[in-house]
């Protein structure tokens, strides 16, 4: 989704004039999609832990990305932001103020035009109480005051990680850019965990126009409020997602059911089956 | 000494009113409230930087960046403040129509460049200070028989006294003439007698080291630029900012311009780090060679003068954008220029003392601030992370008896780069340092032991080793070993 968003970035510049600033880990997905859909060439890994290096080495796709070593904030400075960039702060760990720091950094060393998105755990505790108690602990004074219990559960917690982001980009983006952070991503969905992945433009007067011309909000998964896209990844095994994918490409009648497979299940996978997530 | 207005006066003192108007509703100010309201809010200190700035004003506006020509001198003591300058005087004309006006009419250009804005500073501060005065200034024309010397002196209390009189009045005055060479332009300011209060703090020896202080750091630039400034005979010391420079480690310096609707405001950004104390002493100050945590962080000028000195708040970026201050960051120095011709547009209050946090300008800057500094800050981490990683090789190293490792290219650029003066240093966005390196693994050198190894009956090893006190059976082994060396061969 991510990928067919940021192909109408032609609306402000060529494509191949991005960058794309991710965290690879060992397999490097977002960087093939990216290389592979966007053509873009000049890309950038971070990984943490600096143990990696030489896995990161040896299974990075191509020889022209980058590799960065350490903590976000230690090496984000290491990157050449004088090019529009496509940046993806990966996280698998829920908001914490350095995280929001390293999504802030960016925003701020960004050129307007350029793409920023965040991928958090929504809440790494079951138990409702202690979500209450960890939220002001990771996100310090940017949690709202008066928060109740009400206010974390579901998917609660992602709903006020995605408010701190979504305010904390804006109100960076307004100081560093004189404009504002245009919200384009706002999906919640569980794999192993419950994940946020939140992101937009950063917009200054000079791309506003550009940037409206883009027509991000014509695409159906766009997001550019509190409301998010829920996406239910179906629990399919790897045979019975390419069995469904080949009866739903192009297809307009609802393909044969496999017994034990509920109806609402395949039209939940035929919302999402074209993209990785 | 110059004093330069800009702002619009509003009605008060603008002289008697003559001509009876039965529509007229009173609302003029009482000279004695208007003095105590124009006091009340500054201190003591400040009011007497106000008095250097007109004259640091008056000598940035005749030598540009050489003010080696240029003295200021401040003499407190015996009753009295004194304050004399070289800086080129003030004119009768405009002492006559500008100079002691309370505010600045609009149409009154000013001193490009300059910190005086408001028009109020050098009567706030006399005011302050005590119950009498008397100017005397010397003002040197380009144009023949245009120069003038003039002495103003005036009982506060007696002028307060006269309700709607607001002028004062030359005491001297010559103008349209020629000032003999040996007479040096400028201006002296007495203050005589002070507010009994003000004596008192006059006398005390901590507030004068605090006023030299105040005054040497704020105006670090003009001192660097040669402008000499005493207080009671003793010349303020100039204070260089200096960085760690190389050709592999090197500080941000960037200069851009921050656009208003009435001007341009240029800024220069300097941010990067000192040469650091000692390792192992990571995380402890050290109150020596500026190295305490009192000097880091961010120090902002206006027109050169400083108004935030080592701030390491949420102001600059502290705990919001960047980490908190925690003493690693401790070799950490910013400083910020910022300079227009038109003071007004610079980003600070009434008072010239601090920064106007909302304003445009400011948020402009400081977004840069904030980028810097979380750019320094990272290369901070990363020396303290390669220093960590070092000093634990190191001990494995010393216990193990192996060769200690040389540094990484980091590490070494971090603890060998000397400071630079801020004016010697080269253009550069961002901060540069070696990249990181993975921390060599210690060579293992192969220790020269031969190995014996053998089995025995479990009965006979539970019996040797009760003899031998052994717990383990390599202990055994060795013991059995030394004993049998020891016997035959020691």
């Amino acid at each position: 989704m991510v990928v067919d968003a940021c192909r109408r970035l032609t609306g402000l510049a060529d494509l191949q004039e991005f960058q794309y600033v991710g965290f690879g880990g060992l397999e490097f997905n977002d960087f093939v999609d990216v290389h592979n859909a966007l053509g873009i060439q000049k890309m950038t890994s971070i990984e943490r832990d600096t143990m990696l290096m030489h896995r990161v080495e040896f299974n990075k796709p191509y020889e022209g990305i980058a590799l960065h070593m350490g903590e976000a904030r230690d090496v984000l400075p290491l990157v050449d932001w004088s090019h529009l960039a496509i940046t993806w702060l990966d996280y698998t760990e829920p908001l914490t103020r350095n995280i929001v720091r390293d999504v802030e950094y960016v925003v701020r060393a960004s050129l307007p035009g350029s793409v920023v998105i965040a991928t958090v755990q929504c809440h790494g505790d079951s138990n409702i109480q202690a979500r209450l108690k960890q939220l002001p602990v990771a996100l310090e004074d940017l949690v709202p005051s008066g928060l109740t219990e009400r206010d974390v559960q579901g998917w609660g917690v992602a709903d006020i990680q995605r408010e701190v982001l979504q305010s904390q980009a804006n109100s960076v983006a307004r100081e560093a850019h004189n404009g504002g952070f245009r919200q384009l991503f706002n999906f919640q969905y569980a794999d192993d965990a419950r994940m946020l992945t939140w992101g937009g433009v950063v917009v200054a007067p000079n791309v506003e126009r550009s940037v409206d011309a883009c027509r991000f909000e014509d695409l159906r998964f766009v997001r550019t409020g509190e409301r998010p896209l829920l996406l239910k990844i179906p629990d399919f095994t790897d045979r019975e997602w390419q069995h469904f994918e080949r009866a739903v490409g192009g297809a307009t009648d609802m393909p044969p059911l496999i017994a034990g497979i509920k109806r609402q299940e395949v039209r939940e996978f035929a919302e999402i089956y074209r993209w990785r997530l | 000494m110059s004093e330069e207005p800009r702002e619009e006066q509003s009605a008060i003192g603008e002289g008697p009113q003559n001509d009876f108007d039965p529509l007229a509703v009173e609302a003029g100010a009482e000279k004695r409230f208007f003095i105590d309201m124009l006091t009340k809010d500054i201190e003591l200190l400040p009011a007497i930087a106000d008095l250097v700035d007109n004259s640091v004003d008056g000598a940035r506006s005749l030598g540009g960046s050489d003010l080696s020509e240029f003295w200021i001198h401040v003499e407190v003591g015996a009753g009295r403040f004194v304050i004399s300058d070289n800086s080129g005087g003030i004119s009768a004309d405009v002492a006559r129509n500008y100079a002691f006006r309370f505010g600045r009419p609009v149409d009154f250009k000013g001193v490009p460049g300059s910190v005086g804005q408001f028009g109020i500073g050098m009567k706030r501060a006399i005011f302050k200070l005590g119950k009498g005065f008397e100017v005397m200034s010397r003002h040197v024309s380009s144009e023949p028989r245009s120069s003038s010397h003039f002495r103003i002196a005036e009982e506060v209390d007696e002028w307060a006294s006269r309700p709607t009189d607001w002028t004062f009045r030359f005491a001297e005055l010559n103008e349209g003439i020629d000032l003999p060479p040996e007479q040096e332009p400028g201006t002296t300011i007495t203050v005589e007698p002070l507010h009994p209060s003000v004596e008192e703090d006059l006398g005390d020896e901590a507030i004068i080291a605090k006023l030299i202080l105040e005054l040497s750091t704020r105006h670090q630039r003009s001192l660097v630029s040669g402008l000499v400034i005493t207080v009671n005979e003793k010349p303020l010391a100039a204070h260089r900012p200096m960085l760690q420079s190389s050709d592999v480690f090197r500080p941000i310096n960037k200069t851009f311009e921050v656009p208003t609707e009435r001007g341009v405001v240029q800024v220069q950004l300097v941010a990067g780090t000192t040469a650091p104390s000692p390792l192992g002493s990571l995380d402890e100050g050290n109150a020596q060679n500026f190295q305490n945590t009192g000097d880091a962080g961010w120090y902002v000028f206006c027109n050169d003068r400083l108004l935030l000195a080592g701030d390491k708040s949420a102001t600059t970026g502290w705990g919001t954008a960047a980490a908190a201050y925690h003493p690693q960051y401790r070799n950490f120095r910013g400083f910020v220029y910022m300079s227009a011709d038109d003071a007004s547009l610079l980003p600070w209050n009434t008072t010239k003392t601090a920064v106007d946090r909302d304003a445009h300008v400011f948020r402009a800057v400081v977004s840069e601030m904030k980028t810097a500094l979380s750019n320094v800050q990272a290369v901070i981490n990363r020396v303290k992370m390669e220093t960590t990683k070092y000093l634990d090789a190191v001990a494995e190293q010393e216990e193990a008896g192996t060769p200690v490792l040389s540094k990484t290219k980091l590490l070494v650029a971090a603890e060998d780069t000397p400071n630079v003066v801020v004016e010697e240093l080269i253009a550069a966005d961002n901060v540069s340092a070696p990249a990181s390196t993975p921390f060599p693994k210690p060579p293992k050198i192969a220790p020269n032991l031969q190995r014996i190894q053998y089995s025995v009956d479990p009965e006979r090893y539970r019996r040797l080793a009760e003899v031998f006190g052994s717990s383990t059976g390599s202990e055994l082994g060795r013991q059995t070993f030394d004993y049998v060396w020891d016997a035959e061969l020691g």
